[in-house]
């Protein structure tokens, strides 16, 4: 009898257990009549807390927060390089009410590399945010101090170069995956978890060069444990003029840079699932325009030396495309690939 | 020394400040609180109130998202030692020891030794801080994949027979976890393993959420098939409900020790308070001069854990500060903020920024006296939790388990996998095997396979390169004479056999 009752006590709590998880699931609807947004808009972050995208997530939801009359709550969804945050975009509805941040490397890599249950042709594009350029390094006393040096050296004493990367399919990755496929120089790639644990085996001597940001990696830069060697861009930057472009430097060595008109920087962007209704998308997308333009905001961009130039729809189309075709390039022509 | 000292008092007048007093009490408060709810941690917390600091003076924002930081190592012993539930990883391994402490009715004794022990380890983290942070940092630097890997192995061996049952058993536990932990996206070549189609699996399973399952959920179940009697907690005099004078000098040692463990373990990059505190009740154990009470209710085994992850948390604002590389997800998120409120920190953070590092310093020191303050007197409050009937406070305990799984990564994924875990855990408990190990091989897994992998890639596969560099070497060195010992011991052990015939 006693045992019954146990038996039944903990099915019952199995039971609660169950229906308490299942009772977290998030109501979804769409809106009829334009009273758009009748309640806080949730931001979709692909990243884990910290770092540069998330960083730029949240600083773009807190000024969108003032535009949009409802305010931006940033969520971060980690996982999968980022598809797992656009899977849950999508199932989450096109009523304007989730909105993620992504990149081209989220957008179009990934559905390259592995099955994702999305391409970047399930989104519209709200916004183009900011611009973070890629630069290549190496360590502050390496005896690199060009494009040309690392090239004619490894060609001269046949040596192959450890990369550094903080993840297969990053931005990081394809840039300087793209480098060493033009220079034709053998590589090894060794993976991190993060910019930071990469930069950290840069200075650390475990690894020789590697692609980063400007944000994680200037102050090394200052302070001598870093060196710059180009940008992954066809035109150099404001704030480092005497940096070369990557395909500057593949010149001086006597080599054409394939990839000499692609811009490897990252953009991060605003979207929606391509569903979404017009009145909505456009509303968003001049709310978030106007936010991005907010002093606040471009006061925390210029602090994280990025760049902001806000692009009309046609002109983001075309530079996703463009972006999307080079990487399609560097995956076939180097065989990366996840399953 | 005496620019330390002058800096020092300079941090401390600016610490003392009204609005950075105010903000460093703040930020210990909701440090404890999400310690003290499991699965709600100091990365989430931090994260929230984040655009709060946005309008405040960039240090006074620091002091606070720090607090919340060191706070949360406050507050994880707790639910680990009333009801066996860790409210942070690194505090997994409290649950052995403090919540058997708690069914003596010693509650008060092990939340008390935690907080103590706590306070020590956290202080001691500063004075290290204050004193050596830049060659400190630049020996953390040493360490690159083919360490790790000789980490991994050394503590392998050192941990996968963590509590001691049968050898076999353990060993069968934590390579289960090293299978498990293999799920999800490889991080050498980008592909998915054992992901069964499912996306939410990219990431691999997420600790906190087994943990939660195997050690809290599978309480809950087996208390609801055998519910204790309130009145088995036998009533505690006031006095008695904080140290003993005997549990007092059982702590000393265990708190020096896991201080000394935890330290050096927070310095680099991966699950380091997790380990130092487990690695703590390893060198506990071994110490003991009674370590058949080890997995009954030793108080080492509570002071000695807790210790080292505070250690481990203040040692890990050494590389953020001194080289401006967060280690750890709570100080990506506190660089983060730094750079949102426009300082850089890099390595030049310490001499450029000098009134914002002996700030943080000073502000750090006072944050673990008010923590400290804090705590001994809600010491009284939580042990009387144990007087709640079973039928009240498991269902409160499963709530609040949910709510933290799900708060992880916004995710009903979690839940589910805290259920799972859940009930494995509560088999596990009725088949008499031990789950920590399992976690072990969860949380080693990685940093054996990927050390490995990145070691042989970095050589050609060769390996070389283990024997010419001086940590790698040092760590293999030790896990051979564990082996070698481990061997001695079952030889002694044959020999004995041999000589007495049953």
């Amino acid at each position: 009898m006693t045992n019954l009752k146990r038996m039944i006590a903990l099915l019952l709590v199995l039971a609660m257990v169950a229906v308490l998880a299942a009772g977290c699931g998030s109501d979804k609807q769409a809106q009829k009549k334009f009273d758009f947004p009748k309640k806080p808009i949730n931001l979709i972050i692909p990243w884990a807390p910290g770092g540069a995208t998330d960083t730029v997530g949240r600083a773009v939801a807190d000024a969108a927060g003032k535009h949009l009359g409802q305010s931006m709550v940033a969520i971060n969804k980690a996982g999968g390089s980022g598809s797992l945050a656009m899977e849950e975009t999508l199932k989450a509805g096109a009523d304007g009410y989730t909105v993620c941040l992504t990149s081209a490397t989220v957008l179009t890599v990934q559905p390259k590399l592995k099955s994702t249950k999305y391409t970047a042709a399930d989104f519209r594009i709200i916004a183009n945010i900011v611009q973070n350029p890629l630069f290549l390094f190496v360590k502050g006393d390496s005896p690199w101090n060009s494009v040309k040096d690392l090239i004619e050296d490894a060609k001269k004493n046949n040596k192959i170069i450890k990369v550094g990367h903080p993840g297969v399919g990053s931005a990081n990755d394809m840039g300087s995956t793209a480098f060493f496929q033009a220079a034709q120089l053998k590589t090894t790639e060794v993976p991190f978890k993060s910019n930071g644990e990469t930069i950290a085996a840069i200075i650390g001597g475990h690894v020789d060069c590697g692609a980063f940001h400007p944000m994680e990696a200037k102050e090394f830069v200052s302070a001598g444990k870093l060196k710059i060697l180009g940008v992954f861009k066809p035109e150099r930057v404001d704030f480092y003029p005497n940096v070369p472009t990557i395909a500057e430097g593949f010149k001086e060595a006597g080599i054409d840079f394939k990839y000499k008109n692609t811009d490897f920087s990252a953009w991060y962007y605003l979207a929606v699932p391509k569903d979404t209704p017009d009145d909505v998308y456009k509303f968003l997308a001049e709310k978030i325009k106007a936010a991005v333009n907010d002093q606040a905001f471009r006061d925390k961009a210029k602090a994280m030396n990025m760049v902001i130039k806000l692009l009309e729809p046609d002109q983001i189309a075309a530079a996703v495309k463009d972006i999307d075709t080079a990487y399609g390039q560097i995956i076939a022509e180097t065989g990366k690939k996840g399953n | 020394m005496e620019g330390t000292l002058g800096s020092l008092l300079q941090g401390f007048a600016a610490a003392l400040s009204a609005n950075n007093l105010i903000a460093c009490f703040i930020g210990v408060v909701i440090g404890t609180i999400t310690g003290v709810l499991p699965g709600i941690g100091p990365t989430g917390a931090i994260a929230l109130l984040l655009p709060l600091t946005f309008g405040m003076d960039s240090g006074t924002g620091l002091i606070l998202l720090a607090g919340i930081y060191y706070g949360s190592m406050y507050g994880g012993s707790t639910t680990s030692i009333l009801v066996n539930v860790p409210g942070e990883a690194a505090s997994m391994v409290t649950c052995l020891d403090g919540y058997q402490m708690a069914k003596k009715g010693r509650a008060g004794a092990a939340l008390s030794v935690a907080a103590i022990g706590s306070w020590f380890a956290g202080t001691l983290g500063i004075v290290g801080l204050m004193l050596f942070a830049p060659p400190l940092a630049e020996m953390a630097l040493s360490f690159g994949p083919p360490e790790y890997f000789a980490l991994g192995v050394c503590m392998l061996l050192l941990l996968s027979n963590l509590t001691g049952a049968s050898f076999s058993r353990a060993l069968l536990m934590v390579l289960t976890g090293v299978l498990l932990s293999m799920m999800g996206t490889d991080i050498i070549t980008g592909t998915d393993r054992f992901t069964f189609g499912i996306t939410d699996l990219s990431s691999g399973v997420e600790l906190l959420p087994a943990i939660m399952g195997l050690f809290g959920l599978a309480e809950v179940l087996a208390v609801a098939l055998t519910p204790y009697a309130v009145s088995d907690a036998a009533k505690v005099k006031f006095r008695e409900l904080y140290l003993k004078k005997e549990e007092m000098k059982r702590s000393v040692w265990p708190i020096l020790r896991g201080s000394l463990i935890g330290f050096p373990m927070g310095l680099i990059p991966g699950p380091a308070a997790f380990l130092s505190s487990l690695l703590s009740y390893k060198a506990e154990k071994q110490f003991s001069k009674h370590p058949e009470e080890f997995g009954k209710g030793a108080i080492e085994g509570v002071a000695g854990p807790e210790s080292a992850n505070n250690a481990a948390s203040s040692a890990a604002m050494i590389p953020l500060l001194a080289l401006g590389l967060p280690f750890a997800p709570p100080t990506a998120l506190l660089l983060g903020g730094l750079i949102i409120h426009g300082v850089n920190p890099g390595p030049l953070f310490i001499t450029q920024h000098a009134d914002m590092f002996w700030l943080v310093v000073a502000s750090m020191y006072l944050g673990n006296v008010m923590l400290l303050v804090l705590n001994l007197p809600l010491v009284g409050v939580f042990a009387s939790l144990t007087k709640v009937q079973p039928k009240v406070l498991m269902p409160v305990v499963v709530g609040i388990m949910i709510v933290g799984a799900y708060s992880l990564n916004n995710s009903l994924f979690d839940i589910w996998m805290m259920i799972i875990f859940g009930v494995v855990g509560f088999v596990m408990k009725y088949a008499d095997y031990d789950p920590a190990p399992l976690v072990v091989g969860l949380v080693l897994g990685p940093a054996f396979e990927e050390g490995l992998r990145k070691t042989l890639l970095m050589s050609q596969g060769s390996l070389m390169n283990i024997a010419t560099r001086p940590i790698t070497a040092t760590l293999f060195a030790i896990s051979a004479l564990i082996i070698a010992w481990v061997g001695y011991r079952w030889l002694q052990g044959v020999r004995r056999a041999r000589r007495q015939p049953a």
